[in-house]
Formats: structure tokens, C-alpha cells, sequence
């Protein structure tokens, strides 16, 4: 069964089509919320609230082109995982404490291994932040309009998550090395 | 900064990609139960759904017989309307007051004016006779002859209509009568006015 007659089948709320869909991509989502929120048990209600959410929606979606569904579904856990975040209250973040990263500060040429556990030693706020510009790809804008805040202060966790995988990175003694040099 | 931001993404990504399968393989999720969860709530939802279009529809429909009956009460109010603008009309007009009381309206229903239907009739089935319990007026009369005045010259005291057709076994049913012209309308012009007055 392809991607468009899934689509079909869970537009008419059949049963089997949403197995095949929940089969196909809730591994991945579960990914994505075990990013957000660093415990298995909270990712896996986060993934059935998300899918259920886009069961009961799915008459709202229309497929554009091959990935349109993955994007879709993706916002919307994205959203359930944010939603979780701040019913729990785990992040505060605060425009007073604005830091912007210099240039000189950041390595943006950084190499690390074990990726993932850094982020999830990271505060709420840098890693939701860090999560939603590094790897879902959002601006500043847009997440400042998601959580409510101001690009400032955006810009001010990235930067501040940024330092803090610069720190692990040098506290653990992660490998460091120039990509540059890397790629020669 | 932002060509910086996008290799620092790249880079991320990229790492992620690789280091992802051996990560997540420590980390435990059950597919089966989180799909159980699901199953059981859009379940609900759906038991919902069906339960609210339900009861929508059972709505729906008690407003549809209500409104129906609403109109066929209005429209069994209509013509006893017409009876008692009839019944003003001509105690206006003759100053007859008594005998030209109309009690159980209810029950008197009017076709086009002519004719007129009463249920409250008590019948003696073995004389077929008939015996109307109220005063009822007609205005004009139709050729059509189903029950006939049978005490043609009596004006003021109780009529008795005999039935020339059979009388319907049925408790409750209705007679299509005329009342001859027999006596003066008191109504100006001699039009053609019938009185009915029983003892019942």
C-alpha cells in the first residue's frame, strides 16, 4: 500500500490503514519525542496523544507530495511534545538573561561523537530550542511565535545551548576537530 | 553567521543520523501498548461521535414530529376560528344571543365553510338517528347530502338529523351533514342560515 492510499484509507478512519500508518512511523516519532523529553514513558503517551490527534485530523490534511504526510505528523508531535513541556512547566525561559554567542565563542566546526546524549543532558530550554532550530529546521521567528516568546530570547538559548554541547564536548573530551581539516 | 549556523546544523544532523539506530536501541519503546492506547481512545472518539450524531438525529426528529403536530393543531385551531367568527358574526347580526352558543368548539371542524364535521354525535344505531350535542351554524349549503335536518320545522329546540347513509361502526368518526333550508336565516337578506340546538 502506498503513501496515498494510506492517506485514503485513514481519511475514511479505517482501522487497519491507521495500524499500517502507526507501523510505518512510530518508531521515528517516538524519536522525536524521546528528544524533547529525555524519558521513554513520557515519549510513548506524547506519541499515542500524537497520533491520536492525527487520526482525528486527518481530514484537514491534504497530500501534496511524497514526505507532505511525514512533515505533517511530525508537527504535530512536535507540538504535543512542546505541549507536555509546558503543562509539566519544565522550561522557563527568561528575557533577561539575553546572550547572544559570539562568533569567536561558537565552533561551528565542532565534530562530536554520542550526540544525542548531550542533548539530553541539556536543560529543557536550550534542548527544546536546540531542537527545534538545529534539527526540525525552524527559524527564530517561528519558534519564538510557537513558545510564545521573543526572538531574542531564542536566539539567546540556541546560543547558550550551543556553549553548553561546547562544554560537555570539552569537559568529557569529546573529540574535537576542525571539519575543515577533516575533509582535506 | 548564518552559512556558520547552517554547516553547525549539517553537522548535527549528520552525526545524528549516524549515532541514531545505536542510541535509541538502549532506550525501550513499546510499540504494541502505546498502539493500545491509541486504538482504545480513537475507539472512544468514534463511540462518541456515534452517540452525539444519535442523539442529534433522535433531536432532530422529536423537533420535526413536534413541529408537525404544532401545525396540525394549528391547523384543527383554524376552522374553529372560522366557526367562532361565525358564531359572532351572526350573534351580531340577528341579536339571537341563547340559542346561537357554540360549547364544544374543539370538536367542530369546518371544510370550506359549507360543510361541517362533528365528533361529539351520539348515534342510535338501530333508528339511525343521530343527536348533536352543540349549536353549530353553517352558512351556505352544499348540494351534497349526507346527513339530512330531520325535524324541518323546528327552530329553535333540539334537531335531530337522521342519517339516509350508514352510520360508521367507529366510536369516534365524522358525519358530513346539511341542514335544509327550512326557516328564516335571521340573518338580513335570507340567507341561508342553519340553527342546531340539542338537549344533550
Amino acid at each position: 500500500m502506498d503513501e496515498i492510499e494510506i492517506v485514503k484509507g485513514c481519511k475514511k478512519q479505517n482501522r487497519v490503514t491507521q495500524k499500517l500508518l502507526y507501523e510505518l512511523y512510530a518508531k521515528s516519532m517516538f524519536r522525536i519525542c524521546y528528544r524533547y523529553v529525555i524519558n521513554n514513558f513520557d515519549a510513548e503517551d506524547i506519541v499515542a496523544d500524537g497520533f491520536i490527534k492525527i487520526f482525528s485530523n486527518f481530514d484537514k490534511f491534504e497530500y501534496r507530495a511524497k514526505g507532505s504526510l511525514e512533515a505533517w505528523m511530525k508537527k504535530i508531535v512536535v507540538n504535543e511534545c512542546l505541549l507536555f513541556l509546558k503543562r509539566r512547566q519544565r522550561i522557563n525561559y527568561t528575557d533577561a538573561d539575553l546572550y547572544i554567542l559570539d562568533d569567536t565563542e561558537a565552533d561551528e566546526n565542532l565534530y562530536c561523537t554520542d550526540i544525542f546524549k548531550i542533548i539530553a543532558q541539556m536543560p529543557d530550554g536550550y534542548r527544546t530550542i536546540f531542537n527545534l532550530y538545529i534539527i526540525e529546521g525552524y527559524s527564530h521567528k517561528e519558534i519564538s511565535e510557537i513558545l510564545n516568546i521573543s526572538i531574542q530570547t531564542s536566539k539567546s538559548q540556541l546560543s547558550r545551548a550551543k556553549k553548553h554541547l561546547k562544554n560537555i564536548i570539552t569537559v568529557n573530551g569529546y573529540e574535537e576537530r576542525n571539519i575543515q581539516t577533516n575533509n582535506k | 553567521m548564518d552559512m556558520k549556523n547552517e554547516t553547525f546544523k549539517q553537522i548535527i544532523n549528520n552525526q545524528m543520523l549516524t549515532e541514531e539506530e545505536s542510541f535509541f536501541s538502549d532506550i525501550e519503546f513499546d510499540k504494541n501498548l502505546t498502539w493500545k492506547k491509541i486504538e482504545k481512545s480513537v475507539g472512544k472518539k468514534n463511540n462518541y461521535k456515534t452517540v452525539i450524531y444519535s442523539l442529534a438525529a433522535v433531536i432532530i426528529l422529536l423537533l420535526g414530529i413536534s413541529g408537525l403536530l404544532f401545525v396540525n393543531i394549528q391547523n384543527q385551531n383554524l376552522p374553529t376560528k372560522q366557526v367562532s367568527q361565525n358564531v359572532i358574526f351572526l350573534k351580531k347580526k340577528s341579536g339571537i344571543h341563547s340559542n346561537f352558543i357554540l360549547k364544544t368548539i374543539d370538536t367542530v371542524e369546518i371544510i370550506k365553510i359549507k360543510n361541517v364535521y362533528i365528533e361529539n354525535i351520539f348515534r342510535d344505531t338501530i333508528n339511525n338517528y343521530i343527536t348533536i350535542s352543540d349549536t353549530v351554524f353553517v352558512k351556505e349549503f352544499n348540494d351534497e347530502i349526507i346527513a339530512e335536518n330531520d325535524s324541518k320545522n323546528t327552530v329553535n329546540e333540539n334537531y335531530t338529523l337522521h342519517i339516509s347513509n350508514e352510520i360508521p361502526e367507529k366510536k369516534k368518526f365524522k358525519i358530513k351533514f346539511r341542514f335544509g333550508n327550512n326557516f328564516e336565516s335571521p340573518i338580513e337578506n335570507q340567507q341561508s342560515f342553519v340553527s342546531l340546538r340539542t338537549n344533550l
